[in-house]
């Protein structure tokens, strides 16, 4: 799916989701939903294209290239928790939404550990020379 | 009657067994056995091998120098690939940061690219510390093994007052620069980038701290050089006049209380002390040229690095990562402590042999 595409058919859902929100808001989201959906697939086809790329640049530098994978996994946990934290700011579920950012904060916390600890042995290793 | 019949004796004596005097040339296991095994495998490297103090004259003469300098600069490709890794980390997170709309899910995304970076850095610089401290500590244990047998040379071919006076010098230099390198360059390295790392993730705390005590070694390493040079050019001028008339005292001791040849013996001693003179000359070149290979790729891969990380700095300023640039910064604080103390060392040493040799009576 190419940019043109994906502009033609943003403005039509959009065009849509405004004529079905003054009848039904319900449907209104739901295609909102959908439709982010669909892009986020789009998106992420592109960025895992993206990382292999970058992932194979790496492999010929051959050196450290481990945490870049966490790296790369972060920002995609980021923007993906953009996304639908947005999607549920706009249907009304603020709380959802903050929800959605916590967990988002724990879960890269958590992605941090292993190059936290990784650190950590290296400082160690730094003061036992 | 007597005297002619001692005379003729003494002549008779010295035509049958005449008193060599030079420099062995072959001879040179001893000072050779006390050279690192490392400085050992660079001299393999470059095909030289020094085994006589002719060879010694050759590395300089010959294009020695360059193939040494050629061997020092030839292992430069981890500060690149380490570098190569750090911008292409920069790069990827400052284009993918780009995605993120909420600041502090920003925020929490430039820490985990600060973390990789300090990790990429952290694992380099754990190798760069443990060669700087190992080549320091090399060094120091080559200069005590070399310095006795040096001075065992000096306090023959001069009498003794150089000779203990600089021998003295270095080895209190020596030994203040290995306790420096174990006790306190390591772990001030370690704990500057440590604190330096913090104070980047949390807003700068120790930044007047860190930049007070980088002044602080900076200076340091400053007065200990200048202490240094000003004690070697007050006892080049003190210990010149003395050895002068320590040498005459000498020649008139041996001239008055050796009978009949004494005056003979006493110009003997000219020969002795020029031929100790070549071999002195010799055995510092060699002390010079090991020390050089010892400290000559440890300062190329500093200067290396050095080169990569202002790179990475001057690319970082370009990126929105605070954090990214703040690590950048102490990993090159470190390298420049690091690197100041190794040329300090390095300068302190060819410095303190040379004055020996210039200040001993080589010419």
């Amino acid at each position: 799916m190419n940019i043109f595409s994906i502009i033609i058919i943003s403005v039509i859902v959009s065009v849509l989701a405004i004529l079905i929100k003054q009848n039904n808001p319900t449907y209104s989201v739901l295609l909102i939903i959908i439709f982010a959906v669909i892009i986020i697939t789009v998106a992420i086809n592109y960025l895992f294209g993206l990382i292999e790329n970058i992932m194979d640049s790496l492999g010929t530098i051959d050196y450290a290239p481990e945490f870049v994978k966490i790296l790369l996994k972060a920002i995609v946990i980021c923007v993906l928790s953009d996304l639908t934290s947005n999607i549920c700011k706009d249907s009304g579920n603020g709380s959802i939404a903050v929800c959605i950012d916590v967990v988002t904060k724990v879960i890269l916390l958590s992605l941090t550990l292993p190059i936290v600890e990784k650190l950590v042995e290296i400082i160690q290793g730094l003061f036992n020379i | 009657m007597k005297k002619i019949l001692s005379i003729v004796f003494s002549v008779i004596i010295l035509i049958l067994f005449p008193i060599n005097c030079y420099a062995e040339e072959d001879d040179f296991s001893s000072v050779y056995d006390i050279i690192p095994n490392e400085v050992k495998d660079t001299l393999i490297d470059t095909e030289y091998e020094i085994d006589s103090f002719q060879d010694v004259i050759d590395i300089i003469s010959n294009d020695g120098v360059f193939a040494l300098i050629k061997v020092a600069f030839s292992d430069y490709s981890l500060p690149f690939k380490s570098v190569l890794t750090l911008l292409l980390i920069l790069t990827i997170s400052s284009s993918l940061q780009l995605l993120i709309e909420k600041p502090e899910t920003k925020k929490i995304a430039q820490i985990i690219c600060s973390l990789i970076i300090c990790v990429t850095i952290a694992e380099p610089l754990k190798n760069i510390i443990f060669s700087v401290t190992e080549c320091l500590n090399s060094s120091g244990v080559f200069m005590f093994s070399f310095l006795p047998i040096f001075a065992s040379f000096l306090v023959t071919s001069n009498p003794g007052t150089s000779a203990v006076a600089y021998t003295s010098t270095t080895y209190f230099f020596t030994e203040i620069t290995v306790f420096v390198s174990k006790s306190v360059l390591t772990p001030l390295s370690a704990s500057i980038f440590t604190m330096k790392v913090v104070s980047s993730v949390s807003d700068g705390i120790f930044n007047n701290l860190l930049n007070s005590v980088k002044k602080l070694i900076i200076w340091i390493l400053g007065l200990i050089t200048s202490i240094f040079t000003a004690i070697t050019s007050v006892q080049s001028i003190i210990t010149s006049a003395a050895d002068t008339v320590a040498i005459k005292t000498g020649k008139f001791i041996v001239g008055s209380s050796v009978p009949v040849v004494g005056g003979y013996v006493g110009e003997v001693m000219n020969t002795v002390i020029g031929s100790l003179t070549v071999m002195k000359s010799g055995i510092g070149l060699f002390a010079i040229i090991v020390i050089v290979i010892m400290f000559l790729p440890v300062i190329a891969e500093l200067l290396v690095w050095k080169i990569g990380i202002k790179l990475c700095q001057v690319i970082s300023f370009g990126t929105e990562n605070d954090i990214g640039q703040g690590i950048i910064v102490a990993f090159d604080d470190v390298i420049t402590v690091l690197l100041s103390a190794t040329i300090c060392v390095f300068i302190g040493m060819v410095l303190s042999i040379s004055a020996i040799l210039v200040f001993g009576g080589v010419k």
